[in-house]
């Protein structure tokens, strides 16, 4: 969701406090509320702080899993340089092969797979190439003592390749299950509720703590819902890493066919 | 910071203005748990944020430490195959010490890499990849330094990457306007001391703006007050100048 759309969200929920707390002044008296402050106070004190705390370090584990996948991005494009890199030192007739393949991936990767994260999918295409790669490494036949070096390296990246792409499929399907999302919610509704049941002299100033506090707690929520994506939204994980590689590779390509 | 206390003053003394301090004392039941609860909230995010940005300092410092280790690798394993292809590896690897620490360093303050660095970093591949060892001895050398060539690369992307990458806008957002909260909540406290009341916003204001200032310096780990020195390239370019002028030595051997 955009930090727009939020915004509105977070304008209307705002909204719906200060309603509630006039609501529940029209209906309820003052002195009454006032008169119960001494078991209200605390009360909330209990819910407002264990939500605190329970959404406070959700928002740090969503940021953690969110940097997961940015490092592994980062290794996934560092795995395919290497490949085509290393390949570099065989003939011709091995080395265009996988040289070209890496450059396809990235292509594909970001032209074609980046998009379709935020829908949770990977792309076909992308994993043909990938496949492709591991034939062409796999099969191959070094001649020499030092093609033989390069091609242990070789499946090295391309076996690092493979776990990072896998990663990236696992990531983009895992989610905060349903049922927390729910325990946040209703925390947060509960939290502002219990706002409303303080009785205080001027309406004004209570109003504008229960804004401040839902306006808090409705922007770090919308960490949670930004970060718990890190392939879709406002905040999502960029193809950059592969967007270097791109144009070096296709350099060093046109370099080599020439 | 000083701008940051002045203004929460002012907001103290302008509430004040407006609002009898017994009403405010009145309201402190409903004032007190409400700050608990943004208060935590936000302290756990702030804190959680200043320590992931010091551990991605502290990763970016360590990388740097891993490839001017990784390229020192090189050199040195460099030194035993035959040449041309020693010599040739081993220049490299001084310019490519030469390079980062006079010219990469400065341009990482902008966010930018070498372009001289990636061609120099291009060429030592080529020299890796191209080089036929023709003894066993010579082979394990070739793959130790397909390793750290590869280990070299791996640390020069993760630099690449940790020059460009800051925390979103909207974290920072949150950040600071979780900020104002706390300090906005602040001004519906009245305490019979104006002065106390002064003296509490300062320091939590203080507090906060220091977090903030510690947030910002620890994003960006290659500029700033607070960067990422180039000292391990500086100890082995020393060391791998001395190596290179006595190169002839080396080879008679």
């Amino acid at each position: 969701m955009s930090f727009v759309a939020w915004n509105i969200i977070t304008l209307l929920t705002i909204g719906a406090a200060m309603c509630g707390v006039l609501l529940v002044r029209r209906y309820l008296n003052k002195e009454m509320l006032k008169s119960n402050h001494q078991v209200t106070d605390p009360l909330m004190a209990t819910v407002g702080m264990l939500f605190a705390i329970l959404l406070g370090f959700l928002v740090a584990n969503a940021m953690t899993r969110y940097e997961e996948c940015r490092l592994n991005v980062q290794a996934e494009s560092g795995a395919v340089g290497d490949i085509f890199r290393i390949a570099r030192g065989f003939n011709s007739s091995i080395r265009l092969p996988i040289m070209n393949n890496c450059l396809k991936y990235i292509d594909s990767v970001s032209n074609d797979e980046w998009p379709a994260l935020s829908l949770e999918k990977m792309n076909d295409q992308s994993w043909n190439i990938y496949s492709d790669i591991w034939s062409e490494i796999s099969l191959m036949q070094p001649d020499t003592q030092g093609q033989s070096n390069l091609h242990q390296a070789l499946v090295g990246a391309v076996t690092k390749l493979g776990e990072c792409r896998r990663a990236r499929a696992a990531q983009i399907q895992s989610h905060m299950p349903a049922i927390l999302w729910l325990v946040i919610y209703a925390g947060a509704f509960i939290t502002v509720c219990f706002s409303f049941f303080f009785g205080l002299e001027s309406v004004k100033l209570q109003l504008m703590m229960t804004a401040l506090l839902t306006y808090v707690l409705c922007m770090n929520m919308y960490l949670l819902v930004s970060f718990n994506a890190p392939f879709a939204g406002d905040v999502k994980i960029q193809p950059t890493a592969f967007g270097v590689n791109q144009k070096l590779f296709r350099q060093i390509l046109n370099k080599d066919v020439q | 910071m000083v701008t940051a206390v002045a203004i929460s003053c002012m907001g103290v003394l302008l509430v004040r203005r407006f609002v009898d301090a017994r009403i405010l004392r009145d309201h402190h039941e409903a004032t007190d748990p409400m700050m608990a609860c943004v208060g935590t909230l936000f302290a756990i995010l702030l804190g959680f944020m200043v320590a992931n940005a010091m551990t991605r300092f502290e990763e970016a410092r360590l990388n740097v430490q891993e490839e001017a280790g990784a390229t020192g690798d090189i050199f040195r394993l460099s030194q035993s195959l035959p040449p041309p292809t020693n010599t040739e590896i081993m220049s490299d690897c001084v310019k490519y010490f030469d390079i980062v620490c006079d010219q990469e360093f400065k341009l990482m303050e902008d966010g930018k890499l070498s372009d001289q660095c990636w061609d120099i970093y291009a060429d030592l591949w080529q020299h890796c990849t191209a080089y036929e060892p023709k003894t066993q001895g010579q082979s394990n050398l070739h793959q130790g330094l397909v390793a750290a060539m590869t280990k070299l690369g791996e640390c020069r992307r993760a630099r690449s990457a940790q020059i460009t990458y800051r925390l979103p806008t909207v974290l920072w957002v949150v950040v600071i306007s979780g900020a104002v909260s706390i300090i906005i909540f602040t001004l519906f406290f009245g305490v019979d001391s104006l002065v106390l009341q002064l003296a509490m916003t300062s320091i939590v204001t203080l507090i906060l703006v220091l977090n903030v200032y510690l947030l910002d310096a620890f994003d960006s780990p290659f500029s700033g007050n607070v960067k990422v020195s180039p000292l391990p390239f500086e100890v082995n370019r020393t060391i791998f100048h001395k190596a290179m002028s006595k190169l002839p030595t080396i080879q008679n051997k």
